[in-house]
């Protein structure tokens, strides 16, 4: 019996992936249309990331691992009107390289929401991958308390939040809304982070 | 001691104003050949006043090379690669010059910078800055005018964006940047090889017959966009750095605070609390629940500090319910260790209009955060 508890307990704890080889990093990203210097102009706001690592010592197991960060918005880059293309392309590099630096530095500030671990074989007759077993989620609730839930494919839900902007009636994008059956944790940026500080 | 005769001296006297005046004031002479001979020499059109003011003052190999990587440094056009692509695109320009890459090229055949002051000279200025123009030609041994070399760089819609004539000033055979003139007969005047002998309607007549419309509309008119001009055009580029500072996207959001900051959730971005909601006489009232040592804590005068910020919306029909509150809250850093209280916040009663109402939680400490939307039914 208590080797039965040991075992749920060991299979509900996060999975350890250090060692694991990391495949690709995406950075949760919210673009939303707004007026800059009369011209209308995209800005972005980053509220976390998520990254998939591999077994490399069991082919085909993945992990998906989604994390948050203090949400930053990147205002629109102000080129002077006296700018010639090439003087253009420069200030986008630089502006680029800043944003990359400043993603970078806020993966080392972030907290770990969700876990997806699965490990999917080659189907010898179709060559397709398929998934082999359950596939196990794990999702913080708002508490900092882990959830944990096994089953067929993904349990995982996601949804783009909106809501109505504060400046005009137009609702703009942000953040997302991970659930797991009740539970949720949401990636989102303060309105107030649109433009001011609060 | 044997007297230097006059002689020697009033020649030397003479030579000396032939040779090239050092830029830099007080550098050795491995300093002069680093920085003023392999650098200054080829890319001085590239240096703002303030680096020349600068570059003067070295005396060193070390500040020398001090010097060009902070120069390099600042015009790298893309830092995110390892190469410096500016530093790359303009030395292969310099080697361009000195490969006398323009004596093969068909508008140009038998040009040679060398031959035009090198990289002192108009033309090495302008490749230097420019690089190989779109079209170029020449016109040359003419006995009307003298000679007279044009380089065309177009603009991204293939308009003229600078048309530089180059001319043998006086007949001299070296080529020299040609100003546009408000007026052309003092253009053709100024080109005219003869002045004496020779009308500038002559001049106008000999270009025009053999089809160089080019080279007269260069003589009153140096772009097609009216905002450029032959100074603007040799200026010195604005750095990438510049170019940088002046076009950096503002960025909104800051990470949460380590200074000052006593005791710490142990979180990076969350602050772990607990939201719930009562309905009583056709009113809700939502609470977050935080425990202390949830919060970020600085301490001042010996009581520990932190600051809660909550923002409440709620949508119940077309209304629409805005609650914005800052908290401060105080305590000890025994108390929040050894009891970690328990701090609720309760909204202002919220009148349900509808059967249903939306909510929207946000609650923010020390940039940590964390969220809530429901719908209540």
């Amino acid at each position: 019996m208590n080797t039965l508890i040991i075992a749920v307990l060991l299979m509900q704890a996060v999975p350890k992936i250090e060692g694991w080889k990391e495949i690709i990093t995406t950075h949760y990203e919210l673009k939303n249309p707004v007026t800059f210097e009369q011209k209308n102009v995209t800005i972005s706001s980053f509220v976390g990331f998520r990254k998939v690592y591999e077994n490399p010592n069991l082919n085909g197991e993945f992990v998906l691992v989604v994390s948050k960060y203090s949400p930053i918005t990147f205002g629109p880059q102000t080129a002077g009107i006296d700018f010639t293309l090439s003087e253009m392309q420069v200030a986008t590099n630089y502006s680029q390289k800043e944003k990359q630096e400043k993603l970078a530095e806020r993966i080392t500030f972030s907290d770990t929401i969700l876990f997806v671990r699965w490990h999917e074989i080659e189907d010898p007759k179709t060559k397709e991958k398929v998934l082999q077993g359950s596939t196990e989620n794990w999702l913080m609730g708002p508490d900092g308390k882990w959830v944990f839930e096994s089953s067929a494919a993904s349990a995982i839900k996601v949804e783009l939040l909106s809501e109505p902007a504060v400046s005009k009636g137009q609702n703009i994008l942000t953040g997302f809304k991970f659930s797991l059956g009740k539970n949720y944790h949401i990636l989102k940026f303060d309105q107030s982070q649109f433009g001011g500080t609060k | 001691m044997r007297k230097i005769s006059p002689l020697i001296m009033f020649f030397l006297f003479l030579t000396s104003g032939c040779t090239k005046k050092a830029t830099l004031k007080y550098a050795g002479l491995e300093a002069i050949q680093a920085c003023e001979e392999n650098f200054y020499k080829k890319y001085h059109m590239f240096i703002s006043k303030e680096e020349e003011n600068e570059f003067k003052e070295i005396k060193t190999p070390t500040e020398c090379q001090n010097f060009l990587n902070k120069f390099w440094s600042k015009r790298d056009s893309d830092p995110a690669t390892e190469e410096n692509e500016f530093k790359t695109l303009l030395q292969q320009r310099a080697l361009d010059i000195e490969q006398e890459i323009l004596s093969n090229n068909p508008g140009s055949a038998g040009f040679s910078f060398k031959n035009n002051r090198g990289f002192d000279g108009d033309p090495a200025r302008v490749y230097m800055l420019h690089g190989l123009p779109h079209y170029m030609e020449t016109v040359e041994n003419n006995p009307k005018h003298v000679d007279l070399m044009l380089w065309l760089y177009l603009d991204e819609r293939s308009k003229h964006k600078f048309r530089f004539l180059f001319y043998h000033r006086n007949d001299h055979p070296t080529y020299v940047l040609f100003r546009p003139v408000f007026y052309i007969t003092q253009a053709l005047e100024e080109i005219n090889k003869n002045p004496t002998f020779t009308h500038p309607d002559d001049v106008y007549n000999e270009l025009s017959q053999t089809g160089k419309y080019l080279f007269i509309l260069s003589l009153v008119e140096f772009s097609d966009d009216p905002s450029l001009n032959v100074d603007k055009a040799l200026a010195a580029p604005r750095s990438a750095a510049e170019i940088a500072k002046n076009s950096a996207p503002k960025t909104i959001g800051e990470l949460p605070k380590k200074e000052g900051i006593v005791l710490s959730n142990r979180r990076n971005a969350l602050i772990p609390a607990e939201f719930n909601y009562e309905i009583l006489d056709n009113q809700l009232t939502l609470k977050i629940t935080v425990e202390s040592k949830n919060l970020d804590w600085t301490l001042k005068n010996e009581i520990m500090e932190s600051e809660w910020f909550v923002k409440i919306i709620a949508w119940s029909g077309e209304k629409k319910h805005t609650e914005e509150k800052i908290i401060d809250l105080k305590s000890t850093k025994e108390t929040i260790e050894k009891e970690n209280p328990v701090f609720v916040f309760n909204s202002e009663p919220v009148e349900l209009y509808k059967e249903s109402i939306r909510i929207s939680v946000y609650i923010k400490n020390n940039n940590k955060y964390n969220a809530w939307i429901e719908k209540i039914k």
